[in-house]
């Protein structure tokens, strides 16, 4: 914000009209100026002007006259192209509009009134310190304590009232003297302050790529994890929820696309210490901050290559004591469930012809198709629908409390809140309870102490490893009974299916594996200001997490029902029951502190230095047990188990210390210039390569502040930013990479003895150092027509190397785990667009906000040539990383004439097969004709964020989605029988090819285990995962002060909120939001429906 | 100092080697690398005879399934890349020892005789590596990144290296151990070894000398009855010339046969992965001597009574008792859950105690018995000079032990190779043995191209061998790739 003088207007004696005063002059070749002298010296009458806005040196020819002033002015107006405005005694010089008006409008003369009134909030707060100014002028005043003004004016001023965290308003005087105003608070202004790297700097004077998330609008929102609601919302940043299980929902953030081969997660602070996202309850979180270029980030040196997110928790307000309360109830329930064929006997069927498809024989007799054809006995016969059993709708619940106040000296903010969220899957669940206080002091005026303390209590439950439980679901049949009514687990009801099929259910009902944690982070901080403009800051924190896990797996069995009511154990010698504790603890040590220095010299230079330092160690120290056989499924101690005690245990750490500074330089605040560098030794790498240095530099132009733009009003701001910079990448998933070391454990056994065996299972490499990652900037800010319209636009090109890969080694070396190697360079290439709009019409206000990121990803050096695919997943030079790899399809065989005039594929292979694309020509499909066959990163991300607010009501939606991203899936729920002859399989198959039903997408039904033809990985099996989904949708409504008055209540708010609520996407699996290298089924995400209310006393 | 910070579970490669302490623990690895890899190794030898018409594996994962039928690949999952895979890791941990023990062990007969340990696990993984790819790189020294990128080294090479590891393990080993230091290499194991790699290349003179002394050595025998071979309650008997010792308990030490080869009954839950076909069931004789095409006892109805008392100890055959549960192939009668599709189930090597769990059962794995010594003697003293009274006398030993009649006198040396090649098969079936057998013999044309029979006379699965190619395995594709100086066998 700018600084203007204000100046009270002078008192208001009654002044002479320049209708009412004569002049006489004569004068030749004489400038304007010396017209005004003139003028000046025969009347009472001042000219105020911009001199660089009018033209005083401008020549009047041959000037004589004579008559009253105003008939002087117009003359002059019209000669020099000006306009003049009187006010009292002065009279406004300006350039005349580019629209000439009549000469008479060009000069007004107005008479001058005292406005008085009151400044307040939408909530009736005071406001002190509300700047008023008349528009078009310097003039102006402020709101005293009380939240009153006065000031003199002309009565057709307009006066514009602002404050930082409200919208401006104008308001045209007219003929009032009492202007009351209600100053609506503003989300942009408040945004107008950024939060970055150790310190805080102005919006207008940012130069690199930054995005800043006001957390307002997400508070209300029914999510668990503060990861998720940053989806849509800041370009740039791809947010992506792979699953919606209780405790495991948190989101994957990638920055700018994958920078680095390994860990591509960007560094979060909160409070400016290094924590997880999932550490902090998102009604705590006031802003977040994305550094996403290197210029901004470079101040964290070797911890943000991926970028940077800083979060700043809410902190306690001077005044009155605010008690606010907000809490929700949501209902639960996947976004989508595949339909899969549940009816057993048309599964039988579909299996008996896959099977004869490759020459098998028929595994299910046509007796046991038709006992099931004709059953009506459920528990004889069943046909379960696995999905609708399993996946089920779950109620969700938070409370969250806030009391925040505090006196001019002291104030603080404390919290505290429950989620409790029961899983679709039966027996997940998650529960949170947290807390934090906030405080800070001053202590004297140089001196400021404060402390940031949180804790959380985390329970989550779930049967076991829900992944494998989706394994399961898909390996099974609908011929057997989840559960009788007495509560008996079925197994496999045919005698001629597969007799170990598991009974995903009970697993889900009798596995109880419970992982509860607690997470206490606390950080005290001391500010002084040593002289004007010195300050020095130093903090201290340590994070502490400590995780008690209890996984139980009781002896179940399974049970056959037999025609006659009778029920036979399915499996007598079913697996021990068995339990594991673990304990695990972990604590992080923080110390930061930062000298800053600033100052203004003259009027065209800002100076701003920062010096600091910093150091952080971990340590992890972790011990399982387990045993085996219990007494019977009641006792779930350690101590009652009976057979097979075993323990184990470890600990790890690391260290990272920092020294960085940053200079900023403002010249005529619109010159900007920042450098910045940090210098890191990290404890992953060996002596002698610990150290790096990480630099960055970045310009702005704020051209809007140039003269050439001062007339054009239109544009309030237009800054241009380029900016340059190297980070590190220290997060190698190897903490001790460099050190070689023997592995233990490698046992062996003499005659009964155990022994121990020691040797190498990795080869170390002591030459790893620092992924290096070069980032460069170039972007554009544009806001209009008084921020009602506003653009971000940047490019960036960010190239990592010296990534951090494991190349694997050949097996003759001895099988050794293989070193990592500073080898790989990846390029991230694209741009972001936001586009902003923002109005109101009467009482409607609206915004909507658009941002769209493009990304394009390419390995520039791998290994080398032609590296091997892991599977379906190749990286390799020249393409995005983990492109997708396998045979073209060209379509189904639709003879077996076809088969054989095409290139020799596998054996057995027929009519109806999938027909793959000979690249090579020939003339033999194998594995030289896989090419790249598609990209699971997204080419473009974007969002789009809805609100509007009329009255009491308020409405915000945000849409979300991704285009061109792929997915390959297989196994189970995607595929028939993918796994031994057994498996669910959407009923999309039923329309699969035949010799009757040619034209079909879908290949004839062949059984994996046989034949494998079909499964090869290839472009059929992979999904287009683009969508647009509407992310969330509230609508809220606010009861009228009159109501809120008599409840004593400043204000009640309900609302109506929906996660997920609609999709549009082709995509054919669960939810095409999921992590895109798992090619299995996954735990659906969830739409979330919720009803809640805020109160504010 | 504050940066430096070292692995907490580990023990640092800057100081080991230190002392005896560390040597032990060293070989013990080498040891350790017989059991590595989970399924590759000595873990599943018994798979081998899933490439045969001996037994068919169940499961495509582990690869014998594809390598059996012929449709294998250079990038098939499982065995072609994990045998590889885990050889080299025993070699590599036997070169990594070789080179420190000096500095580690000052007793020279103890240096001696580790040396000799060492050397003998090394030349038994460059035999099984030679015989599954034939010409291997020949890797003598621990390598850094540069040094491992090396071409095949003539077979012939190998083998030399071979012997020489032999010899010195020979020389250097005593001949038995007591106590705690019983399950390592000794000297007539290395000299089986040696006899073992001279027969399958057809070296019969060196193969009966060698023989003939581990014989002299009078150091085993025969134990009496069959099945007490391979009992977990009968380790480290009179018959185990070299083994590899498993013990239970949760230590990690386990073998994974109950869970591989025990069925769906066992404590174990077991998979029955690997099942034996009819082709095996048939080639055991009669109780009379005589194959069941020619002998009067056997009855088609009950084709299982009267037979080879191997037979019943080596596969559950349908219609007997397995820990006291029927196995039957009628689903309604049958008290076994079972998903062999050969209608067989394995015996030998399962527990029959029922107290092995999944993944973790007691009992050792036999690499070389003295039953086998006896049959290489027999072999190739038969092959040098015909049926002679010994060659009659190490055969006979084998049949009597389990009841079986003596072969017929008067053989001529072509009928006695038969009765040799057929004794090889029923005696050591499922030991893993036998694949080497027919390859080498290059029977396998013939007996393992065709269909493999179930119990019913049902085709399992058609084989198919292709004689220009099938001799080896491929390169696992990935260390094509990753080495550029391999060179892939012919034909894949």
């Amino acid at each position: 914000l700018t600084l203007s003088i204000i100046s009270a207007a002078p008192g208001n004696a009654q002044v002479t009209s320049v209708k009412d005063a004569y002049i006489h002059i004569t004068k030749r070749n004489v400038s304007l100026q010396q017209v005004f002298n003139t003028v000046e010296a025969m009347t009472n009458y001042e000219f105020t002007y911009d001199a660089r806005k009018v033209n005083l040196q401008q020549s009047i020819a041959d000037l004589n006259y004579e008559g009253n002033v105003y008939g002087l002015l117009v003359e002059l107006s019209e000669r020099c192209d000006c306009r003049f405005k009187q006010v009292n005694e002065n009279i406004t010089v300006s350039k005349a509009p580019a629209k000439r008006k009549v000469a008479e409008e060009r000069v007004s003369v107005l008479q001058e009134v005292v406005v008085k009134g009151k400044v307040s909030d939408s909530s009736g707060e005071i406001l002190p310190g509300v700047t008023i100014l008349v528009k078009g002028t310097t003039q102006g005043t402020t709101t005293d304590m009380e939240g009153n003004y006065s000031i003199a004016v002309a009565e057709d001023a307009v006066l514009v009232f602002s404050y930082i965290g409200y919208k401006t308003q104008e308001v045209v005087v007219g003929s009032r003297s009492q202007i009351d105003v209600l100053m609506d608070f503003d989300q942009e202004q408040l945004d107008e302050v950024v939060v970055v790297g150790y310190g805080t700097q102005q919006k207008e004077n940012l130069t690199g790529a930054v995005s800043s998330v006001n957390f307002e609008t997400i508070q209300n929102r029914p999510i668990a994890s503060a990861s998720t609601a940053l989806s849509g919302l800041a370009p740039g940043v791809h947010v992506n929820q792979s699953s919606g299980q209780p405790g495991r929902d948190n989101a994957t953030i990638r920055i700018r696309g994958i920078g680095t081969l390994g860990n591509s997660n960007p560094l979060v602070l909160v409070d400016g210490i290094e924590a997880s996202m999932n550490d902090i309850n998102p009604n705590d979180i006031e802003s977040m901050t994305v550094l996403k270029d290197a210029a901004s980030a470079a101040i964290y040196g070797s911890r943000a290559a991926n970028g940077v997110i800083i979060i700043t928790t809410k902190k306690g307000k001077e005044g009155k004591l605010k008690l606010s309360y907000n809490g929700y109830y949501a209902w639960q329930k996947a976004t989508n469930i595949i339909e899969s064929v549940n009816d057993y006997a048309t599964y039988m069927e579909l299996a008996n012809e896959g099977l004869t498809n490759v020459g098998g024989q028929p595994k299910y007799s046509q007796e046991t198709i038709d006992a099931w054809k004709s059953g009506k006995d459920p528990l004889v016969y069943p046909n379960t629908d696995w999905t609708s059993l399993i996946f089920q709708a779950a109620p969700m619940q938070e409370h969250h409390i806030s009391l925040n106040g505090g006196t001019e000296k002291m104030r603080f903010l404390f919290s505290t809140g429950v989620l409790d969220q029961e899983g679709i899957i039966p027996n997940t669940s998650y529960k949170r309870y947290n807390m934090r206080l906030n405080w800070d002091a001053d202590v004297t005026k140089k001196l400021k102490i404060g402390a940031n303390i949180s804790g959380s209590w985390n329970i989550r439950k779930e049967p076991g490893d829900v992944a494998t439980i989706m394994n399961w679901l898909g390996g099974t049949a609908p011929g057997i009974v989840p559960e009788s009514p007495d509560g008996f687990f079925g197994g496999a009801q045919a005698l001629d299916e597969n007799q170990q099929l598991n009974n995903p259910w009970s697993v889900i009902q009798q596995r109880d594996k419970q992982e509860e944690w607690q997470r206490f982070l606390a950080r005290g901080f001391l500010e002084y200001e040593i002289v004007d403009g010195l300050t020095f800051q130093t903090n201290a924190a340590i994070k502490y997490y400590n995780m008690v896990l209890s996984d139980f797996n009781p002896k179940g069995d399974l049970y056959k029902f037999l025609p006659d009511g009778e029920k036979q154990v399915h499996r007598p010698y079913a697996t021990r029951a068995s339990l594991t504790n673990k304990n695990r603890r972990d604590y992080n040590i923080t110390l930061f502190t930062t000298l800053t220095y600033e100052k203004q010299i003259g009027r065209d230079h800002f100076i701003k230095v920062l010096a600091g330092f910093n150091q952080e160690e971990y340590r992890k120290d972790e011990y399982s047990a387990s045993i085996k056989e219990f007494p019977n499924n009641n006792v779930r101690e350690l101590n009652a188990g009976l057979e097979d005690p075993t323990l184990a245990g470890t600990a790890e750490d690391w260290a990272l210390r920092s020294y960085f500074g940053r200079v900023n330089y403002e010249l005529r605040d619109r010159y900007l210039f920042e450098a910045n560098i940090r210098y890191d030794g990290s404890s992953r790498f060996a002596q002698g390569n610990q150290w790096g240095a990480f630099p960055s530099l970045s310009l702005g132009w704020r051209i809007s502040e140039e003269a050439f733009l001062q007339d054009v009003d239109f544009i309030d701001n237009l800054k241009l930013r380029a900016s340059w910079g190297k980070l590190g990448n220290q997060n190698i998933n190897r903490l001790y990479g460099f050190a070689s070391s023997y592995t233990t454990g490698l046992n062996y056994s003499f005659n009964g003895n155990l022994v121990s065996g020691i040797a190498p299972t990795a080869l170390a490499n002591r030459d790893i150092t620092w992924e290096t990652s070069t980032t460069t900037d170039i972007g554009l800010d544009i806001e209009l027509l008084e921020g009602k319209f506003s653009l971000t636009a940047d490019y960036f090109d960010r190239t990592t190397e010296g990534i951090l890969v494991a190349v694997p080694i050949p097996k003759t070396m001895g099988n050794l785990t293989s070193p990592v190697q500073n080898i790989a360079k990846v390029q991230n290439k694209g741009w972001e667009l936001t586009l902003g709009h923002q109005n109101t019409i009467n009482e409607l206000n609206y915004s909507a906000s658009f941002n769209v990121t493009k990304v394009d990803n390419e390995v520039i050096k791998y290994k080398g040539g032609n590296a091997p695919p892991n599977g379906v997943f190749l990286i390799r030079e020249g393409h995005a990383i983990n492109s997708l790899y396998g045979y073209k399809v060209e379509g189904i065989f639709q003879s077996d004439d076809e088969v054989t005039q095409h290139a020799t594929q596998w054996p057995g292979t027929s009519a109806g097969d999938l027909k793959y694309a000979d690249l090579n020509d020939d003339g033999k499909i194998d594995g030289d004709d896989r090419t790249v066959i598609g990209n699971i990163i997204p080419e473009y991300y974007f969002g789009l964020n809805l609100s509007a607010s009329y009255k009491g009501f308020d409405l915000s939606a945000l849409f979300q989605g991704v285009a061109n991203q792929d997915v390959f899936l297989t196994g189970n729920f995607i595929a028939p029988f993918a796994s031994s002859e057994a498996g669910m399989f959407p009923t999309r198959w039923l329309d699969r090819w035949t010799p009757d039903n040619k034209s079909t997408e879908l290949p004839r039904l062949t059984h994996s285990s046989r034949f494998t033809g079909n499964i090869q990985n290839s472009s059929f099996w992979i999904e287009d995962a683009s969508f647009i989904r509407l992310k969330n949708l509230q609508i809220g409504y606010t009861l009228p002060a009159k109501v809120t008055d008599k409840l004593g209540v400043e204000k009640v708010r309900v609302y109506a909120n929906g996660q997920n609520l609609l999709t549009w996407t082709s995509f054919e699996g669960f939810d095409p939001e999921r992590d895109p290298k798992k090619t299995q089924i996954v735990h659906p995400n969830v739409r979330i429906m919720s009803l809640g209310l805020n109160v504010n006393f | 100092d504050f940066l430096n910070r070292y692995p907490k579970d580990q023990v640092s490669g800057d100081t080991f080697w230190g002392s005896e302490q560390d040597a032990l623990s060293g070989l013990n690895a080498v040891y350790d690398a017989m059991q590595t890899g989970d399924y590759y190794m000595y873990n599943n030898y018994m798979y081998n005879d899933g490439l045969t018409p001996n037994a068919y594996s169940q499961g495509a994962y582990q690869g014998f399934q594809a390598i059996g039928n012929g449709t294998h690949t250079a990038t098939a999952p499982g065995a072609v890349a994990g045998r590889w895979t885990y050889c080299y890791a025993g070699v590599y941990r036997a070169n990594l020892f070789l080179e420190n023990v000096g500095n580690a062990i000052e007793d020279e007969a103890l240096l001696n005789r580790t040396q000799g340990e060492a050397r003998f696990l090394r030349a038994l993984y460059y035999h099984n590596l030679v015989m599954l790819y034939g010409d291997v790189p020949l890797i003598l020294k621990t390598q850094s990144l540069e040094e491992a990128i090396v071409p095949r080294t003539p077979k012939a090479d190998v083998l030399a290296q071979i012997h020489a590891d032999l010899d010195f393990a020979a020389n250097n080993l005593p001949d038995a151990y007591e106590g705690s230091n019983i399950g390592r290499v000794t000297k007539g194991a290395a000299l089986a070894l040696k006899a073992r790699v001279h027969l399958y290349e057809g070296e019969y003179q060196q193969t009966v000398d060698l023989t003939q002394q581990i014989i002299n050595m009078n150091q085993y025998g025969l134990v009496g009855i069959y099945e007490d071979v391979f009992s977990p309650q009968n380790e480290n008997n009179e018959e185990v010339v070299f083994d590899v010792q498993y013990i239970a308990g949760a230590l990690g030490e386990g073998n994974r046969f109950d869970k591989l080869l025990g069925n769906r009954n066992a404590a174990a839950s077991g998979w029955s992965s690997l099942v034996p076909v009819k082709e095996l069931v048939d080639a055991y004789e009669c109780i009379d001597g005589l194959p069941i095409d020619q002998s009067p006892l056997f009855d088609a109805d009950n084709p299982y009574e009267n037979r080879d008392p191997r037979l019943a100890s080596t596969v559950i055959t349908p219609g007997s008792y397995f820990k006291g549960a029927l196995f039957s192939l009628d689903p309604d009668e049958n008290e076994v859950q079972h998903q062999s599709r050969s209608g067989f189930l394995m015996r030998k090597y399962v527990d029959s105690t029922d107290e092995a769990q999944a993944w973790d059962s007691p009992g050792n794995f036999i690499v070389i018995r003295y039953a086998d010594v006896l049959l290489m003697y027999a072999e190739a003293k038969n092959e040098l000079s015909g049926p002679d009274a010994e060659v009659y006398e190490a055969i006979n030993a084998i049949r009597t032990r389990v009841g079986m009649p003596e072969v017929p006198t008067g053989l001529t040396q072509e009928e006695m190779r038969s009765k040799i090649r057929h004794e090889r098969r029923v005696e050591l079936a499922i030991e893993g043995l036998y694949y080497f057998d027919i390859l080498r013999w290059k029977t396998v044309e013939e007996v393992n191209n065709g269909d493999i029979h179930d119990a019913n006379g049902k085709v399992v699965e058609s084989r198919s061998f292709n004689p220009e190619r099938d001799y080896l395995w491929p390169i696992p594709q990935s260390e094509l790739d990753l080495n550029p100086e391999l060179e892939q066998n012919k034909e894949y």
